[in-house]
């Protein structure tokens, strides 16, 4: 049975992302969907994309050891970031389609005229991009082994996955991308909601679950979090993160362009506020209720309390479902950061240094290859991944966050001087570094995350880089 | 090829900045205190349908600057 749906998943995947497909010998086809996308295809690409496999596994398992303090960080976090959909997504779109725009750092070129400011932005999303792309491609291996019970191993799980990943995308582009998170994100949701409400049943509902845990475990129930685990200065870092981070996302700021107008970027800009408020409370809700079940679980086991979960209360092909779920999320994330990364290399790496008068048809080429080579550096990472690979993806975010102010100021205020520029980025990532790899002590961040010193610091050279700039007259009073 | 729209959509206008940096604020509850973790509906924490009413707030906010920034088209 468990082979049949995931099979039958990745046929009816397969068949979806080819349906319709149209023929695609211009990059803006093939990385951009031909900037056609309407409100409902939008929002679901986006929300498919941003929403990894970290929804069902990681939103549950932190639930598990946090308690419902977990909850509004997700749900208002995750909304709030739609303010960026207006100050920054609305402006990429509008330069985007009356500059021909297909990558970030196209953009940042033509607002800063400096090859070298838009090369380093394009390296740094690369680089931060990609320990989280390695990341889906472990987690895939991880749940084909879970679900068919160690028939299909880990790597050969991945391996298979991967494969199909590259040829959808190698097929149709981001038209296939985003027909195949229409779909992915739709089985997400439903899932997730009858998962929900499974767990809860066969824990005899919400009142007596939650008395239950009441005498359990307590501190579930508590604002800051178990432990106390949300300090004022860690609630206010994480609240504000997203804004800076979601954007900043190379997947998810290509999406900005491929809107068929600006409407649909708002509409479903809206769309993404109002939906967290929804799908959070599902696994957290039974992330808190695996108490009642499956009490003292701690670190790596903490993760695996959905599938638990499922497994004692549902019948087998529908936690085999879920879990199916669970990889479509993984591959709608991994679809969009391959062709997103291959998309940077091909035009703004490739087509720039090595190949400058590449043809368009050409281009289309090189991003298919430059999509399978990433795929198989992926996998090569996934073959054996380094133990801090998990951490890494978290540095990832942060790493991409520190671009936020420098993109806000190019597109909304004007020329940065560029060497401010360039410290706002370099001296925000060397501070995630230093303090990730402990060379400077935590105590000097007052509670706060790293990432708040290092977002506030590219602020602060930003601001510079504007005045001076104003004061040399490139910027009109 | 030229964009579709009239003029470059405006940064947000002071007034919705003063009405998000608030809702975000109402986010950041240890400013004036603690909740209690007494149950509310279905025993849920006390304190969860208060974030869920600053999400919705947040929601009627961005829906009129959505009406607004659309008609600067």
């Amino acid at each position: 049975m468990v082979y049949l749906i995931l099979l039958g998943y990745i046929g009816l995947t397969f068949l979806t992302s080819l349906w319709g497909r149209k023929k695609m010998d211009s990059p803006e086809a093939y990385f951009l969907a031909g900037r056609n996308v309407k409100t409902l295809t939008l929002f679901f690409t986006i929300l498919a994309t941003n929403f990894s496999a970290f929804y069902f596994l990681g939103f549950a398992g932190e639930a598990y050891r946090i308690g419902y303090a977990y909850y509004p960080l997700m749900a208002f976090g995750t909304a709030f970031a739609c303010l960026s959909f207006f100050l920054i997504g609305t402006k990429v779109w509008e330069l985007g389609k009356a500059k021909g725009l297909i990558t970030p750092g196209e953009l940042i070129f033509l607002k800063s005229k400096s090859r070298g400011l838009s090369t380093l932005y394009t390296t740094v999303m690369v680089v931060f991009t990609f320990p989280y792309l390695a990341l889906q491609i472990v987690g895939a291996g991880y749940i084909v082994e879970s679900i068919t019970q160690g028939e299909v191993p880990y790597f050969m799980g991945a391996s298979l996955l991967t494969l199909f990943t590259i040829l959808y995308v190698w097929l149709g582009g981001m038209q296939s991308v985003a027909r195949t998170d229409v779909k992915q994100g739709v089985l997400v949701i439903l899932l997730m909601l009858t998962a929900m409400i499974l767990v809860v049943s066969a824990s005899g509902g919400f009142e007596v679950g939650h008395a239950r845990l009441r005498d359990k475990v307590p501190a579930l129930f508590e604002r800051a979090g178990v432990g106390g685990h949300y300090s004022p200065q860690k609630w206010f870092s994480f609240f504000i993160f997203w804004l800076f981070c979601i954007p900043m996302f190379p997947q998810l700021f290509m999406r900005f362009f491929i809107a068929q107008d600006v409407k649909h970027l708002r509409q479903s800009a809206f769309l993404y506020a109002l939906v967290p408020l929804i799908i959070a409370l599902f696994p957290v809700v039974i992330g808190v209720f695996g108490h009642l079940d499956f009490p003292g679980l701690g670190g790596k086991e903490a993760d695996q309390i959905l599938p638990k979960m499922l497994l004692l209360h549902s019948p087998d092909w529908f936690a085999a479902l879920v879990m199916v779920g669970a990889l479509a999320a993984f591959m709608s994330t991994l679809d969009s950061q391959l062709l997103a990364l291959g998309t940077m290399l091909t035009r703004d790496i490739y087509g720039v240094f090595l190949k400058p008068d590449l043809s368009l048809p050409a281009q289309v080429r090189a991003g298919r290859v430059a999509v399978v080579l990433l795929a198989v550096v992926g996998l090569a990472i996934a073959y054996q991944p380094f133990d801090t690979i998990f951490d890494m993806g978290k540095l990832a975010f942060a790493g991409l966050s520190v671009l936020f102010p420098l993109t806000l100021a190019l597109l909304r205020v004007g020329p940065v001087y560029l060497p401010c520029a360039v410290a706002s980025i370099l001296m925000g990532e060397g501070l995630l570094l230093a303090f990730f790899y402990g060379w400077l002590p935590q105590q000097w961040l007052g509670g706060f995350e790293a990432f708040m010193l290092a977002i506030l610091q590219a602020f602060l050279w930003v601001g510079l880089g504007l005045w001076i700039e104003k004061k040399r007259g490139k910027i009109p009073a | 090829m030229k964009a579709k729209g009239k003029k470059n959509i405006p940064l947000l206008s002071w007034g919705f900045v003063g009405i998000f940096a608030v809702i975000f604020v109402l986010t950041q509850d240890y400013l004036w205190g603690g909740w209690d973790s007494e149950g509310s509906w279905w025993g849920f924490p006390g304190w969860l349908p208060w974030f869920m009413g600053v999400h919705l707030l947040f929601l009627v906010a961005l829906w009129a600057y959505n009406r607004y920034s659309s008609d600067q088209y």
